[in-house]
């Protein structure tokens, strides 16, 4: 189920507050769970087995984990227990991609299997990974209840896409939340922009995408729309459903850790991966990259976890090589900011410095949504005239003007500015009482007009429901 | 209004709104047609087990909830003018308003289906036709052709170029320049008869039967009509009228419809109350009728192979033909044709429009 859908907005989500909030406290979970598994059945019925077994995997494994915590069998269990989430995701997610890849160096004819990937395998195999080995590390206490593990873990404001809300995130919130108007309306505040976002800007942004990929009178010019266009786009649509994610959670009095803090302002490479998907950059950083040593060890080591934990970045986001290219040259990027080039980078003018990270984060957007390399090769090209066609003509000039203020909005949007000037003026007694009027009405014009995109069946897939 | 009072304001209509409107679509009675969009609305389906695990309940539901929304066509008014007005689009899913009329942006020209179409021209007349046929084609212009701003043309010329290139034994009728932007209704894709005049004294001078023209036609207002754009693209205009061209001929040629096996009149009433009310012309879209004219002066017959375009033109053919058969080979298999039309010795005409010349995969 979409959030962003007439049946999530009008239909599932009054149902389940009417029900979360009339029940006693005591099961709030259970209806929570229930509605959880209900969401993600709703969107994908075949496999939810596989997201039950994955969490009564974790569970089972980290209740022995902890019960030989003093024993070297831990390990065993752990071993077990990553061996068998991860295992699962390989298959779901990786089969053809092996097979293509030995196929291609062997020469081989091996038949594809065509496996479906349940929706959001994903995400909750790492948030399942993360509970163990934190229950391994002793970070956190084992989840002796079932029920209260697999509402952690499909809790459907953020099964699907994220972020990636690690166990220690909510822990005590499983067992023990408050419910108060304030995060009630933070929470709905939160969902509306979100829906907002992904709605009326990243739905735009993406229909110019989708005109320019099917554009025979390409120009230069709009290489640039393209790129943008889409860089802007996968900011939208991802921060979008995080936002959702975080409302939603908070609704039901869940806190949920930040997973954007606008990225595109980012001084640099390192800063932008501090801004952009917080949750998964922090969750490499923590399982991956710190356990293999990060910068403890000398240079040589160093380069070899950056490389690791970016081939792996890039390999999480989608089984084929223009993925594990875009993680690879993040790699690249952020190994010369480490070495040499972040000292020089500092002696820049600050537009400069945001330029240089605005233009490599959108070569890797047009690398990341290209369905292969030969395509992205040609669309990077295509920004410096080297596929022969004029600088602009009629057709981009037509696009352009009509997406001209959808751009803008976005290009604003993506920047603390409107933040700013709504936390200035909320400093002032009198004008903190007008944008608190303004805050409902604001809500309710938002619905409407979202509401008006839904029901006239618009273009509306989420970009990283596939990963 | 204090920080408490906001969230209490925030939590109760954000509750209010969303229970609300719930309450109002479960209750509300569902409705089967949509007027404006002229289409049929999707019902709540049908559940069984099946359904519910390979997710066609749930495809089939998600659309029930679109269709069936509240208000659903003020929703869409309020879309198109924040798409067109607030974010400054230039048009909406390739439909935009100008002075008044909505209209398509047929783009871009699509050259291989323009090739295609001329295939199968040739491939009909390879079957059917031989030396005792004149033959001749015209092509009708959409409305995009006649707007002057920067909206997004097809290479018009270019389609030109190509029919005439691979149909070089048929003789051209260029009728672009005898039409203009107000010959065409304000609210759906087609010409109105009665602005037709120069296109008539264009084909059937061309094709030689402007002498054999000798009666007038009468204007008579039939209804009013909102065309298949007014559902595309949710703006207030000017709402149109369907009138048709009547003479003594017209009103006692006979109709033989071979889908329905039934004779009707020229402008069939009886599509006065259907969706689309430019159905009236000929019954509206039909593989294969004859008009037979037993007030004709002349034993010459003609055959039309056509669009919809073709049935408010051909009405105004009559007078010159004791039979006219049109075919739309969009909905009948050209091979058929030998069981129903004798060609020999007649007149034909290949009409279709830049629309279908452009997405000619509709043709068969």
């Amino acid at each position: 189920m979409l959030f962003s859908s007439i049946s999530f907005i009008y239909y599932f989500l009054p149902l389940v507050i009417l029900a979360y909030f009339i029940v006693p406290k005591k099961i709030k979970n259970f209806v929570l769970l229930i509605a959880s598994l209900l969401f993600y059945f709703y969107g994908e019925p075949k496999y939810i087995w596989v997201m039950l077994a994955t969490i009564f995997v974790a569970y089972i494994t980290a209740l022995l984990i902890d019960k030989y915590k003093d024993t070297k069998m831990k390990k065993i269990f752990l071993i077990i227990s990553v061996t068998v989430t991860l295992g699962s995701l390989c298959i779901f997610k990786y089969t053809d991609f092996i097979i293509s890849n030995v196929n291609t160096l062997f020469n081989a004819k091996i038949p594809l299997l065509r496996i479906v990937m349940p929706i959001g395998i994903s995400f909750y195999t790492f948030q399942v990974l993360s509970y163990t080995i934190d229950v391994y590390k002793g970070k956190v206490k084992v989840q002796k209840s079932f029920f209260k593990l697999a509402t952690y873990v499909a809790l459907f404001p953020q099964l699907i896409a994220g972020p990636i809300v690690r166990y220690e995130t909510i822990e005590k919130e499983i067992d023990n939340r408050k419910h108060s108007f304030e995060d009630f309306s933070y929470g709905a505040t939160r969902f509306v922009i979100g829906l907002s976002k992904k709605v009326l800007l990243a739905n735009a942004l993406g229909e110019l995408c989708t005109t320019f990929l099917g554009a025979n009178e390409k120009s230069v010019v709009f290489y640039w729309i393209y790129g943008i266009a889409y860089s802007l786009q996968i900011y939208f649509d991802f921060s979008a459903y995080s936002d959702m994610a975080i409302g939603l959670g908070r609704i039901f009095g869940f806190h949920f850790l930040e997973n954007f803090n606008y990225p595109y302002i980012s001084k640099s490479i390192t800063e932008f991966w501090r801004r952009w998907h917080i949750s998964l950059g922090s969750f490499f950083r923590d399982y991956v990259y710190i356990p293999l040593g990060g910068n403890r060890e000398g240079k040589i080591k160093l380069l070899r976890n950056i490389f690791i934990v970016w081939f792996l970045t890039g390999l999480w986001h989608g089984a084929s090589w223009n993925f594990i290219v875009w993680g690879l040259m993040f790699g690249v990027l952020l190994t010369i900011e480490k070495f040499f080039f972040g000292k020089i980078l500092e002696k820049f003018p600050k537009f400069i410095q945001r330029i240089y990270v605005l233009f490599f984060v959108m070569i890797s957007f047009i690398i990341f949504n290209s369905e292969d390399m030969g395509q992205a090769i040609q669309n990077i090209a295509g920004l410096f005239g080297a596929n022969g066609e004029q600088i602009i003509n009629k057709y981009t000039l037509y696009y352009l003007k009509s997406y001209l203020g959808i751009i803008i909005i976005s290009i604003i949007g993506a920047t603390p500015i409107a933040k700013i000037i709504i936390e200035k003026l909320k400093e002032k007694d009198i004008t903190r009482r007008i944008i608190n009027i303004l805050e409902p009405i604001t809500i309710v014009v938002l619905l409407l007009v979202v509401t008006s995109y839904l029901v006239d069946n618009s273009y509306n897939p989420f970009l990283y429901f596939r990963f | 209004m204090t920080d408490r009072i906001k969230s209490i304001t925030v939590t109760m209509v954000f509750i209010l709104m969303l229970i609300i409107i719930l309450l109002v679509n479960l209750f509300k009675k569902d409705i089967e047609i949509s007027v404006t969009e002229r289409r049929i609305l999707a019902m709540f389906p049908k559940f069984s087990i099946s359904k519910l695990i390979d997710g066609s309940f749930i495809d089939q539901f998600e659309n029930y909830t679109m269709d069936q929304f509240i208000n659903r066509d003020n929703f869409r008014s309020l879309k198109t003018f924040i798409e067109l007005n607030i974010f400054g689009k230039q048009d909406v899913k390739g439909v935009y308003e100008y002075n008044g009329m909505i209209i398509k942006q047929e783009y871009p020209l699509n050259e291989q289906s323009v090739l295609n179409a001329t295939q199968k021209i040739n491939k009909i007349k390879l079957q059917y036709l031989n030396d005792s046929n004149k033959i001749y084609y015209t092509i009708v212009p959409d409305k995009n052709y006649y707007v002057e701003n920067e909206h997004l043309k097809m290479d018009y010329s270019k389609m030109e170029q190509i029919m005439a290139e691979n149909l070089k034994d048929i003789e051209y009728i260029n009728i672009f320049n005898c039409l203009k932007l107000e010959d065409y209704y304000y609210t759906d894709t087609h010409w109105k008869q009665e602005c037709l005049k120069n296109v008539l004294e264009k084909i059937a001078t061309q094709m030689n039967f402007r002498d054999r023209l000798q009666t007038g036609f009468n204007l008579k207002e039939i209804t009013k009509f909102n065309g298949v754009y007014s559902g595309q693209l949710q703006v207030k205009t000017k709402q149109d009228t369907i009138n048709v061209l009547t003479n003594n001929i017209t009103e006692n040629c006979k109709v033989y419809n071979y889908e329905t096996n039934k004779y009707t009149q020229i402008y069939d009433l009886e599509k006065i109350d259907s969706n689309d009310k430019y159905d009236i012309y000929l019954s509206g879209a039909t593989p294969l009728l004859t008009i037979e004219n037993n007030q004709a002066n002349t034993d010459k017959e003609l055959i039309v192979f056509r669009d919809s375009f073709g049935s408010s033109l051909v009405p105004l053919f009559t007078e010159a033909y004791k039979k006219i058969t049109l075919i739309d080979t969009r909905y009948i298999i050209p091979d058929l044709l030998k069981n129903y039309v004798e060609f020999e010795g007649k007149d034909v005409l290949f009409m279709y429009s830049t629309l279908v010349l452009n997405s000619s995969e509709t043709l068969r």
